[in-house]
């Protein structure tokens, strides 16, 4: 008789952990990161490793050990080929014309290798297009897209056959990659995201979008860089929508004579520790 | 509720005359207590039982406090229920709200353009389709519908030739293709 009402919190208990289970169920339907994002992004051990990055590299090792690697890699392979060619195919549709052979001839064999590489052809495709679209020379959109090409092979080196980012966020990270790199983002910012970003299995859309708000940030600051801009705010309780309010602050630090190595500071004090804008605000502005 | 208070009191009553000898059909020895261990003794204490039990509502006692805890419990499982309507529905809601697209205004200010289109990386850098309206104070908007979640970069194209960054937006970004775009997180 007396058990039953101390059995009542026991209730309450379970159906918030019911609650937050299918919530969780919910978010990883999504892809999370949201922020409840956040809640996605995993547990670091003791050295700051995620707690998902030491089990993916546990599992890759224990493929290897199994044999199943090979099959994964023939899979990987035929999925290489196959983009490979959809994408000349849609290469010769899109550029058509005898005077553009030259050109496509280049892109081929930058998109033969990237692809290879495990870069998506869908943002190699993307950086053709807006070169199309803003009538650029053949020479510079070749450039363009080889200076890409190397940073997008250098992100896939980095990712090692990973399942992250899923493919139909992919692509998108690869353009944010390359738009933070050539903005001013240090490489070893750019890696320490997409590394921490792989092993908690962030959100790739939300890892983008915090990779092109550091790009702004260092443009704000005139291309001064910015430091671990982008992992502060992955890991922040921002919501993506508010990472331009981010960017407005350092407009404002800016104005006021703040430094850029000052914001950061304050950035990775505020929101690195669970702080919200205004914190950030408060920091930069008394 | 009463009645059966006073029933009961004159049962404990009837008990007690019992034990003491005064009253009802057998006396009892004064030795034979009714809660002794001896036979009298636990015959008195049966017929007392018997009566009590026998009585309507004796046993409402136990069963109001029953039905006490029957409804504290009800009250702990409809309080946990509610719980979890509501942190499913706010889990819900968040999880359409972030799927669900936001209506994003491009607006910028060319009072002699004779045309303003957005190209960005949602529409391919197609801007067909993405042709600004202008107002009589000269400036050009359209409203855009965006998913969620991701940031977007996106140029002006004035006069169809003139390829601009988002003069309001707090920074701009080199496009690798000699130009600069603005972005836009969501």
């Amino acid at each position: 008789m007396a058990k039953r009402p101390t059995s009542a919190p026991r209730f309450v208990a379970a159906a918030i952990l019911l609650a937050i289970g299918v919530g969780a169920f919910a978010q990883g339907g999504q892809g999370s990161g949201g922020q409840s994002d956040q809640a996605a992004q995993g547990k670091e051990q003791p050295d700051g490793t995620p707690a998902a990055a030491a089990s993916a590299s546990a599992s890759g090792r224990a493929g290897a050990d199994t044999g199943e690697r090979p099959s994964s890699e023939a899979r990987g392979e035929a999925t290489r080929a196959r983009a490979e060619l959809e994408f000349m195919r849609w290469l010769d549709s899109y550029m058509p014309g005898g005077e553009l052979e030259t050109t496509r001839a280049r892109l081929r064999e930058m998109a033969a290798v990237a692809i290879e590489a495990g870069v998506p052809a869908d943002a190699i495709k993307a950086r053709i297009r807006e070169a199309v679209a803003k009538r650029v020379s053949a020479e510079t959109m070749l450039r363009a897209i080889e200076e890409d090409a190397l940073r997008w092979r250098w992100v896939a080196r980095l990712l090692d056959g990973s399942d992250w980012p899923p493919d139909d966020g992919a692509a998108e990270l690869y353009l944010a990659v390359s738009t933070a790199l050539r903005n001013g983002v240090g490489e070893a910012s750019v890696a320490k995201l997409i590394i921490w970003a792989k092993g908690a299995g962030a959100d790739a859309a939300k890892a983008g979008a915090a990779l092109t708000t550091a790009a702004s940030l260092s443009m704000t600051f005139r291309g001064a860089g910015a430091g671990d801009a982008a992992l502060t705010l992955l890991r922040s309780r921002l919501r993506v929508r508010q990472y331009s309010a981010a960017v407005e602050l350092a407009v404002r630090a800016r104005t006021a004579g703040v430094t850029p190595e000052r914001f950061m500071e304050a950035l990775e004090a505020t929101l690195g520790r669970g702080g919200s804008l205004r914190d950030l605000e408060r920091a930069l502005f008394g | 509720m009463d009645d059966r208070r006073v029933e009961i009191r004159k049962a404990a009553l009837r008990m007690l005359d019992e034990r003491d000898g005064l009253g009802g059909s057998s006396p009892v020895p004064p030795e034979a207590l009714p809660f002794g261990d001896d036979e009298a003794g636990r015959a008195v204490v049966g017929r007392a039982m018997a009566a009590l039990r026998s009585m309507d509502g004796v046993g409402s006692g136990y069963e109001g406090r029953a039905a006490k805890l029957r409804g504290s419990r009800i009250a702990w499982l409809a309080a946990a229920a509610a719980l979890v309507a509501v942190a499913s529905s706010a889990l819900t809601l968040a999880f359409v709200r972030r799927g669900s697209p936001a209506e994003v205004r491009f607006v910028l200010e060319a009072p002699d353009a004779t045309s303003v289109w957005l190209a960005a990386d949602f529409n391919d850098w197609s801007p067909s389709g993405y042709e600004l309206e202008k107002a009589p104070d000269g400036t050009w908007s359209i409203t855009v519908r965006l998913r969620r979640g991701a940031s977007y970069s996106y140029n002006f194209v004035i006069d169809g030739e003139r390829w601009v960054a988002d003069p309001a937006a707090p920074s701009g970004l080199d496009d690798g293709l000699g130009g600069v775009c603005s972005s836009l997180s969501l």
